[in-house]
């Protein structure tokens, strides 16, 4: 049996010396979220640190839209980002899902080419937006432009995420199972294969929407008039806004992802609990 | 259920040929086992019954239909996988329901034809619960209720009980033969495990490199081999030159068919068909292997020939590797065998 030395540097202070990393990690990652969040509800930020709690005036400004220096208010922004982040996500899954299921699937030819070409747009947003705006010069300027933009840039993650879920299948057996019992390919797809893959496809659409929402660089190529997506809105009043109007701008979006996070986490636990 | 009949069947990949011209009928209620080593074809030819691969050359009939190029799920054929591969999204009375829905049963029937599956495979108190939180002998039951569910024409089993652990597999094997004897339907059984095929088979089609060497029944199989492959692959056996055994055969009555190799003729003797304590074969004992009910020991006969021996454990006593034993066998014990081509 394997012994260990218990007086070693290592074993004696190896998981203090973990932890202490990791808290130090989170911590340092979480302060900037935090203490924007924090701020929102300050009167001033002076000092090194925002005083004069509790006030929602500046959740109010931004809510309203009085108070960024804007001629649209950040709701109408933020509904529009989410609705941008929701289409490009609905895009993601009914091409992402068949992708990843041929090339987790199948074997055929030019198999490596399809699952290279289904992560290749991790290519930045301002190089992608670019070349929309070169290749579709009169789509660029409406909201479909920066839909399928969305759905581009963030197309890798669905992929990945519903690749690694069918991967954890015996895909082969599954489908042939349910269609020696009758079942189309099609039904087999959609009633079997789908519904098992639901964690990694609730997954992928969380980071989609997640980074669609906030997308800037591709929007910031791309959009040209109208409502602006959250991030170009945020970009253009920060500067002629206090900083704390801003930071209640932000908040606004970290609350709305983390609802919409743990809407779809209960969406994909709620499966897992019924079959339990 | 029907008659399933193979003509001249043959499955080509590339220019690997998996099935090479198998001819087999697996008649009306019978249940047919495949046996042969990995890669010998027998799960192909499962799968160009079911429909999973296109026939190169050859037909299947179920009855006297042409089921060649019907797509699987026209086929109406059952099948129990290894790994069962259940749909986890459903539960267990939706996984075996899911067939006859697909079939366009009304709903009311399904659930009772589920119910009364579920019933005799003793597992209907799981009918709400989710496949992934069931053992492995459950999960089985329930692949096998649901292959059922749709009154197949042929119940297609691929080594169902691979990673069953032995005791469950015995026990599984009893049920699994009692049911298909109940239910009377035709089931091809694909195992590499040759116990189960000869516990639960009518017959049994031995595959080697994509031919059938072999159909017959279990007892015949093992009892008469077609040649040195059957011989070697069910059972152990003893495949060795008629001088070897000198003494013990009359060469005048022992069979006389079969292929010679260096002028003797090639002979198949089962290890538990060795008497040990006398006898005019002269052995020196090699190796020893306490098996439980059975003692295998490994022997050197004079002409330098290794023999496997099964002797009962009481028998055994006080023999040790060194010693020198004396064996007899019966001549009608003995088979004749040709080499595999």
């Amino acid at each position: 049996m394997a012994t260990y030395d218990t007086g070693s540097l290592s074993a004696r202070f190896g998981r203090q010396f973990v932890k202490l990393i990791l808290v130090t990690t989170v911590i340092f990652l979480s302060l900037p979220v935090l203490l924007t969040f924090v701020s929102s509800f300050a009167a001033q930020w002076v000092g090194p640190l925002p005083s004069g709690f509790l006030t929602f005036t500046n959740w109010g400004d931004v809510i309203g839209g009085t108070g960024v220096g804007a001629d649209v208010s950040v709701g109408s922004s933020l509904l529009y980002s989410a609705g941008l982040a929701v289409a490009g996500v609905v895009i993601n899954i009914c091409v992402g899902v068949p992708i990843a299921y041929a090339v987790a699937r199948y074997d055929f030819w030019g198999r490596s080419w399809v699952n290279v070409f289904a992560i290749l747009p991790l290519a930045p947003g301002i190089i992608l937006g670019i070349a929309f705006l070169r290749a579709y010069p009169d789509l660029s300027t409406s909201g479909i432009a920066l839909v399928i933009g969305y759905s581009l840039l963030k197309a890798p993650y669905m992929v990945m995420a519903v690749q690694s879920s069918f991967q954890s299948m015996e895909l082969r057996r599954i489908e042939e199972s349910s269609r020696s019992l009758g079942a189309s390919w099609l039904r087999t797809f959609l009633t079997v294969i789908v519904p098992n893959a639901k964690e990694g496809i609730v997954a992928g659409s969380i980071i989609c929407w997640t980074l669609a929402a906030a997308e800037f660089n591709f929007s910031y190529i791309v959009y040209s008039r109208g409502t602006p997506p959250l991030s170009i809105f945020l970009y253009n009043n920060i500067t002629n806004a206090s900083f704390l109007n801003a930071a209640a701008a932000v908040s606004v979006f970290f609350l709305l992802i983390a609802l919409v996070t743990i809407a779809l986490q209960l969406v994909g636990n709620q499966a897992a609990v019924r079959r339990l | 259920m029907a008659t399933i009949t193979l003509e001249t069947l043959t499955k080509q990949f590339d220019s690997t040929t998996a099935v090479d011209a198998v001819s087999l009928t697996i008649n009306d209620g019978e249940v047919l086992g495949i046996v042969g080593p990995s890669g010998c074809g027998k799960t192909t030819t499962l799968r160009l019954i079911a429909g999973f691969e296109t026939a190169t050359e050859g037909t299947i009939q179920y009855d006297d239909e042409d089921m060649t190029h019907v797509p699987p799920e026209n086929r109406n054929v059952g099948l129990v996988f290894q790994g069962y591969a259940l749909f986890n999204n459903m539960t267990v009375r939706q996984n075996v329901t899911f067939g006859p829905k697909m079939h366009g049963v009304r709903k009311q029937e399904r659930r009772e034809r589920a119910n009364e599956l579920l019933e005799l495979l003793d597992i209907r108190e799981l009918a709400d619960r989710a496949p992934q939180t069931l053992s492995g002998g459950q999960q089985q039951r329930v692949g096998l209720a649901r292959a059922l569910a749709i009154e197949p024409r042929i119940l297609l089993l691929d080594e169902p009980m691979t990673g069953l652990d032995a005791q469950l597999k015995r026990s599984l094997r009893r049920e699994l033969g009692e049911l298909l004897d109940e239910l009377d339907v035709t089931t091809l059984y694909v195992t590499h495990d040759q116990e189960q095929a000869m516990a639960m088979c009518d017959r049994i089609a031995v595959m080697n490199d994509g031919h059938v060497e072999q159909v017959s029944t279990p007892a015949d199989i093992y009892e008469s081999p077609a040649n040195e492959f059957v011989a070697n692959f069910i059972g152990t056996t003893n495949i060795v030159a008629t001088n070897t055994l000198a003494g013990a055969v009359d060469t005048e009555t022992a069979p006389d068919q079969g292929s010679t190799q260096n002028g003797h003729r090639q002979l198949a003797v089962r290890p538990d068909d060795f008497v040990v304590g006398s006898g005019p074969i002269e052995a020196q004992i090699a190796n020893l292997f306490y098996l439980g009910e059975q003692v295998q020991l490994i022997v050197t006969t004079g002409d330098g020939t290794e023999l496997t021996v099964h002797c009962d454990r009481f028998d055994a006593d006080g023999l040790s590797v060194g010693d020198q034993i004396t064996m007899d066998v019966e001549t009608s014990r003995i088979h004749a065998v040709n080499e595999t081509q």
